[in-house]
């Protein structure tokens, strides 16, 4: 029932976050200079940058699934469409729990209405939705509607992020460190990387892990409806 | 005595765009005599943008900044009150068991899907032209100066909210917590909606109209991938 791919990729994974999470740590706070202007506080932006990366990867994953879900039916894209959603949601609230101690640091306030910020907070409604929808849906026909539900909302994941492109530049206050090219420090770099490469990892290792309980808990109650 | 047979002919298959037409007279028929259904848009239109008329004016804003702030309270007005319109136009189909029976007669699903959204677009711009009026006397807005911008906009609001509100409310229908999780779900996914409905209202409005504004190929756009998303996706949205 599982696939052979599935065991292969959740071990690489898990090996592979097991020993960057804590090299990155060890980069982050030990060999990372302070940044001249936010101080220690903004250590932030290698766990908050790669979990953003991490949770549109998984709107990805969960969009991919779906889709196969639909076309083929499989089991294990049902349950993998439920771990990236649950998984989407858990670093979600890692962003916007780390952009407000950051944004704390900065601006003096814990959230603004600034396009950045309201966008990944409709991110994390989209995924909140997602979750009650299997919490609370119709057993019978909640995967195909989890499905249509994940690739709708991977769909909308791009205009709203055209949205925020399109509003006017006075209202956006979130640093653009990336696109203006703000890693001066060769450290700041390395540090970036490896932290956003370990998330990534982790990341796949639990939507792996939390798929394989989904294919479990499917062929547990089959099995019962069977005998 | 023998009876000759009748004749009997095969029943004759009526065409694509005549099932089209009956189901979208059907779904038309169903909200407009239902008590709840049109009723229930017109009143809640009108209770809206009233309610926020009379938040704003009490405000003591100056003329500016009314009409700065005017194209949020139309698109909110209008967006509270279809919420439950959808909803109700929905859940009848549901209730009645009728999408499942239009499906056994071999009806394709992406039909039923078209009818609904262009019964329930043409309700719903009738609510935002009623939120428009109520807003534009209360407010002293002359809103219908620019009557043809407002009406493209409303026209494609409509259109990309029925798609967006059908195919959700249809996922959302059988689940615990509806109430919670369709108006959860409806809020961001109609963001890109939401957000090029104010800006193309307020360029139209203050502005140098709409046909220049980028927000416009983005509600297009927006309105292509719900349409054809809800096309494609309602048949595994109402699989039973």
């Amino acid at each position: 029932m599982i696939p052979s791919w599935h065991d292969t990729t959740e071990r690489l994974s898990a090996l592979v976050a097991s020993a960057l999470i804590p090299l990155s740590l060890w980069i982050i706070f030990m060999k990372v200079p302070n940044e001249q202007v936010m101080g220690a506080v903004q250590r932030i932006f290698y766990f908050h940058v790669g979990s953003a990366i991490a949770a549109y990867a998984a709107v990805g994953i969960s969009f991919i699934a779906g889709i196969k879900f639909l076309l083929f039916g499989n089991v294990s894209d049902d349950a993998m469409n439920e771990a990236a959603g649950e998984v989407g949601l858990l670093l979600c609230t890692i962003v916007l729990g780390s952009g407000m101690i950051w944004g704390h640091a900065a601006w003096n306030t814990w959230f603004r209405w600034e396009p950045r910020l309201v966008t990944f907070l409709l991110l994390w409604l989209i995924f909140v939705a997602f979750v009650l929808l299997r919490a609370f849906g119709e057993r019978e026909v909640i995967g195909p509607q989890a499905a249509v539900l994940s690739i709708i909302g991977s769909a909308t994941v791009p205009l709203v992020w055209i949205s925020v492109k399109l509003l006017p530049q006075a209202a956006q206050l979130h640093p653009q460190v990336i696109e203006n090219q703000g890693l001066r420090h060769p450290l700041f770099t390395v540090a970036f990387l490896v932290s956003t490469v370990a998330i990534m990892s982790f990341m796949v290792w639990l939507v792996l892990a939390r798929a394989r309980i989904g294919i479990l808990e499917r062929t547990l109650s089959s099995s019962r409806f069977t005998n | 005595m023998s009876t000759s047979p009748s004749p009997c002919f095969p029943p004759r298959k009526p065409s694509p765009g005549r099932i089209w037409y009956i189901l979208v007279q059907k779904d038309i028929s169903l909200m407009l005599f239902s008590r709840e259904g049109a009723t229930g848009l017109v009143t809640l239109s009108l209770m809206n943008a009233t309610i926020l008329a009379i938040g704003t004016t009490s405000a003591m804003l100056i003329r500016e900044h009314i009409l700065r702030i005017a194209p949020a309270l139309l698109v909110a007005s209008f967006i509270f009150s279809i919420l439950t319109f959808v909803e109700h136009g929905c859940a009848v189909d549901y209730r009645e068991r009728a999408i499942d029976a239009l499906r056994v007669m071999g009806i394709p699903p992406a039909s039923l899907f078209l009818a609904k959204v262009c019964a329930i677009s043409l309700f719903i711009a009738g609510g935002a032209m009623v939120s428009a009026s109520t807003l534009s006397l209360l407010l002293d807005l002359s809103l219908f100066k620019v009557w043809d911008q407002l009406l493209v906009c409303a026209s494609l609001l409509s259109i990309g909210f029925s798609s967006l509100l059908v195919l959700l409310s249809t996922i959302t229908i059988s689940a615990r917590l509806q109430g919670i999780i369709l108006p959860l779900l409806a809020i961001p996914l109609s963001f890109p909606l939401t957000l090029s409905g104010i800006e193309l209202t307020l360029e139209s409005l203050v502005g140098g109209g709409i046909w220049q504004s980028p927000w416009l190929p983005l509600l297009i756009i927006a309105d292509v991938v719900y349409l054809v998303g809800g096309i494609n996706l309602f048949e595994f949205a109402v699989k039973s």
